[in-house]
């Protein structure tokens, strides 16, 4: 992420794995894992039915969320439960009949961990014809993402996520025109994204707070320094986020959770791990070291080229070079973007 | 607003700005995170001042095992139909731990350090514990339980009860991702990850990180900000005195367990807390791995092996401290699993759960009963509101319960304080 080409492919990439969690302390094979981010990264701004149907056949979501277990005979309903409440639609838009109805049409994939497939195995299937939200002959994984993508609930639903996610925003009348576009886009992730920005650009975004993973890719992007994988990870650990492993199914809870205190800490020492390894022709190093504050915020990139007061005040006071740099890194005004 | 700029060099083409605005992760499922207005300006104006702790010292620890854990495998059951509906995952009779004088229940064999506790009268079980009308959601469950159920509340059940701003940072302290029941009007919980790096680097001294904290911000992001940064500062300087400098963070030998710590290590610290001169008087521990779809038996005992000796440890410290009268821990998850195995080796998610209170203050005993042949849709039936144990844990550290919950539950005699 830091030193991508195409940042748009790698944001929506960490965007859906935010979104379609799987962990790899329960996958355990980190070749799954890298193979279900490589799948957010192809199809993460195409249309939404077949990422979906992907998801749900992907070898590291059948072990996270126990479909690769699930027999005809006795059907897991983990995946099934959370493809309707986290997925796609929503606490509320789906009733719990549909939770066995879809374990049982989803039943039968097994995965492979030699290779990294999934394969479909018709006598652990359990292919009898379901009731499913609402639609009758539900009996595999396309009819049940047919299903899905037939519910009003799934437009607001992936509006509304993407929406908080870039805009900062739950208003209802910006989600609701965002749903719109999608769904008369037949669902086309680049054409709600589009519609996102121009949002954006219309001045509906609101300030948002950057997790630690964003955090740090924007400082080491901004100040070229690059660290050490062990402080990297015991950082990000000690800050809650690490790329892989969110804490459970709904991902990482964002938003004011990441001002905690854990995190503020283990920010100030990323940030100071960063700022002493930037190179010393670095322009935010350059102007760290120098007393035009102003010039230090542009070339940090923020969106108000202007510290704070209180921010000036403490920068004043600190040591120039990677000091100062480090705490404009910690400043209110970078963590908040 | 802030982003303003960056949509507009978007729209220029300038893609490289996407990253650089930002990967936010935002609450995907719409609840607040943590309040986000400033309470600088109260709205609610306080009543009489009440004695926080009545109890002076009094301490509640609060355990939370995430991901819902199987009451009916920790505290088993003699009734035939837990067998019958578990064919392969019952807990074989033969390595059951008795509890003395009880019949009807047995502890799973890694729980066996906490019979002393049942012998000594110190521990009740409350098997069926969980809210009316549940739901199968990790996420519904867990906010109804942090909120009290009430869901529309920005708090938490016990954030609520703090109504002093001026109590220590760590005061109420989260070891681990429960802080959104230590969420108060007046109160930001501390919350720490990892415990042997909660200090600020010595490149940067916390003096300039101070500075940066005053004048507060008109922008109530940014004035959270620094609040935010402000109570760390404190709270970082209060941990430094109770923080064991020989223990390293357990990095990546627990890769699964939340913040990096199991419960050993999660519950040597909230002794610490408990212990030390800091005022941590609310302390909650969690630890996940407990959503057992697949593979229970063999991760039960893992889970259960940490839980028994954390719990046990925890307990033990305390008393060597001469803190156990005044120390009472409660375990809670968010809902139990159902009564029948499913084919992954697992259970799938349930309603009526199992929470246990420890300490020599309570009632002991098993003081609810489930009755399997009566379930809920294959579940354990509810039958104790956790407003009830929620009542009780406010009596002990002196708070308004009924303040706290809209009315008391008093449906149970918990503890006898």
């Amino acid at each position: 992420m830091v030193s991508t080409t195409t940042p748009l492919v790698d944001r929506m990439a960490w965007l859906w794995h935010g979104h379609f969690v799987s962990a790899v302390d329960k996958v355990k094979i980190a070749r799954l894992m890298v193979d279900q981010i490589r799948l957010f990264r192809r199809q993460g701004l195409g249309p939404f039915a077949p990422l979906l149907k992907a998801v749900t056949i992907d070898p590291a979501m059948l072990v996270y969320l126990d479909g690769a277990t699930s027999t005809g005979q006795h059907p897991n309903e983990n995946f099934s439960r959370e493809v309707m409440e986290l997925f796609a639609l929503g606490v509320g838009n789906y009733s719990e009949a549909d939770v066995p109805a879809g374990a049982a049409a989803l039943s039968g994939w097994r995965v492979r961990r030699s290779v990294g497939t999934a394969d479909f195995v018709v006598r652990q299937h359990d292919d009898t014809p379901q009731t499913y939200l609402g639609q009758s002959g539900v009996h595999d994984v396309d009819s049940v993402i047919a299903a899905i993508a037939s519910q009003s609930a799934l437009a607001p639903f992936i509006a509304g996520t993407l929406a908080a996610e870039f805009l900062g925003t739950s208003d209802s009348a910006i989600v609701g025109s965002l749903a719109s576009t999608f769904a008369s886009s037949s669902f086309d992730i680049t054409s709600l994204v589009t519609a996102i920005l121009q949002a954006g650009v219309a001045g509906s975004g609101q300030a948002v707070v950057l997790a630690p993973v964003p955090w740090l890719v924007i400082a080491q992007r901004v100040t070229g320094g690059v660290i050490r994988p062990k402080v990297r990870l015991a950082g990000l650990r000690a800050a809650g986020q690490i790329p892989m492993s969110p804490p459970n199914v709904a991902g990482w809870p964002g938003g004011a959770a990441w001002f905690g205190s854990s995190t503020v800490v283990a920010r100030a020492g990323l940030a100071s791990a960063v700022a002493e390894s930037a190179p010393s022709d670095n322009p935010a190093l350059v102007a760290a070291t120098g007393t035009d504050h102003a010039a230090l915020a542009t070339s940090l990139g923020l969106p108000v080229p202007l510290f704070s007061d209180a921010t000036n005040a403490a920068l004043d006071a600190a040591n120039p070079g990677p000091q100062r740099l480090a705490l404009a890194l910690c400043s209110p005004e970078f963590v908040v973007a | 607003m802030l982003s303003r700029r960056k949509f507009i060099q978007l729209g220029a083409g300038s893609a490289v700005t996407i990253a650089l605005s930002g990967c936010s992760t935002s609450s995907k499922l719409g609840r607040p995170a943590a309040p986000a207005s400033p309470s600088s300006s109260s709205s609610s104006s306080s009543t009489i001042p009440q004695p926080l702790v009545a109890g002076g010292q009094r301490t509640l620890v609060i355990v939370q095992l995430n991901g819902g854990n199987d009451g009916l495998n920790s505290l088993v059951p003699a009734d035939g139909r837990y067998r019958d509906a578990r064919p392969t995952l019952a807990i074989p009779e033969a390595e059951l731990v008795a509890l003395k004088g009880m019949n009807e229940w047995s502890l799973h064999p890694q729980l066996a350090p906490l019979s002393k506790y049942w012998d000594a009268g110190q521990v009740n079980f409350l098997p069926g514990i969980g809210f009316s009308d549940p739901n199968h959601s990790h996420f519904v469950s867990l906010d109804r339980w942090w909120r009290a159920d009430d869901l529309t509340a920005p708090t938490g059940w016990l954030g609520r009860s703090i109504t002093d701003g001026a109590v220590k940072p760590l005061y109420a302290t989260a070891l681990g991702s429960a802080a959104p029941m230590l969420i108060g009007d007046h109160y930001q919980p501390a919350v720490v990850l990892q415990p042997a790096s909660f200090t600020f680097p010595k490149t940067i001294p916390g003096d300039r990180l101070q500075t940066m904290t005053s004048p507060l911000s008109h922008d109530p992001l940014l004035a959270l900000a620094q609040r935010s940064l402000a109570s760390t500062i404190e709270a970082v300087a209060s941990f430094a005195t109770v923080k064991d400098s020989n223990v390293s963070d357990s990095g990546g030998d627990v890769p699964d367990r939340e913040g990096g710590f199991d419960l050993v290590e999660g519950l040597d610290v909230a002794a610490r807390l408990v212990i030390g001169d800091v005022g941590a008087r609310i302390v909650v521990v969690s630890v996940g791995g407990f959503d057992t779809h697949s593979n229970q038996l063999a991760t039960h005992k893992v889970l259960y092996d940490d839980l028994a000796k954390g719990i046990d440890g925890f307990l033990t410290t305390v008393a060597a401290a001469g803190r156990a009268d005044e120390t009472l821990l409660v375990t809670t998850s968010e809902f139990g699993r159902r009564v029948g195995e499913n084919a992954s080796g697992g259970f799938d998610h349930g309603a009526g759960g199992l929470s246990m209170m420890f300490g020599p203050m309570v009632v002991g005993g098993v003081l609810t009963t489930v009755d399997l042949g009566n379930q809920l849709d294959g579940d354990v039936r509810p039958v104790l509101d956790p407003r009830t144990m929620y009542t009780a844990c406010l009596d002990w550290i002196g708070a308004d319960a009924a303040a706290a919950l809209g009315k008391r539950y008093d449906e149970l005699n918990l503890i006898a304080v």
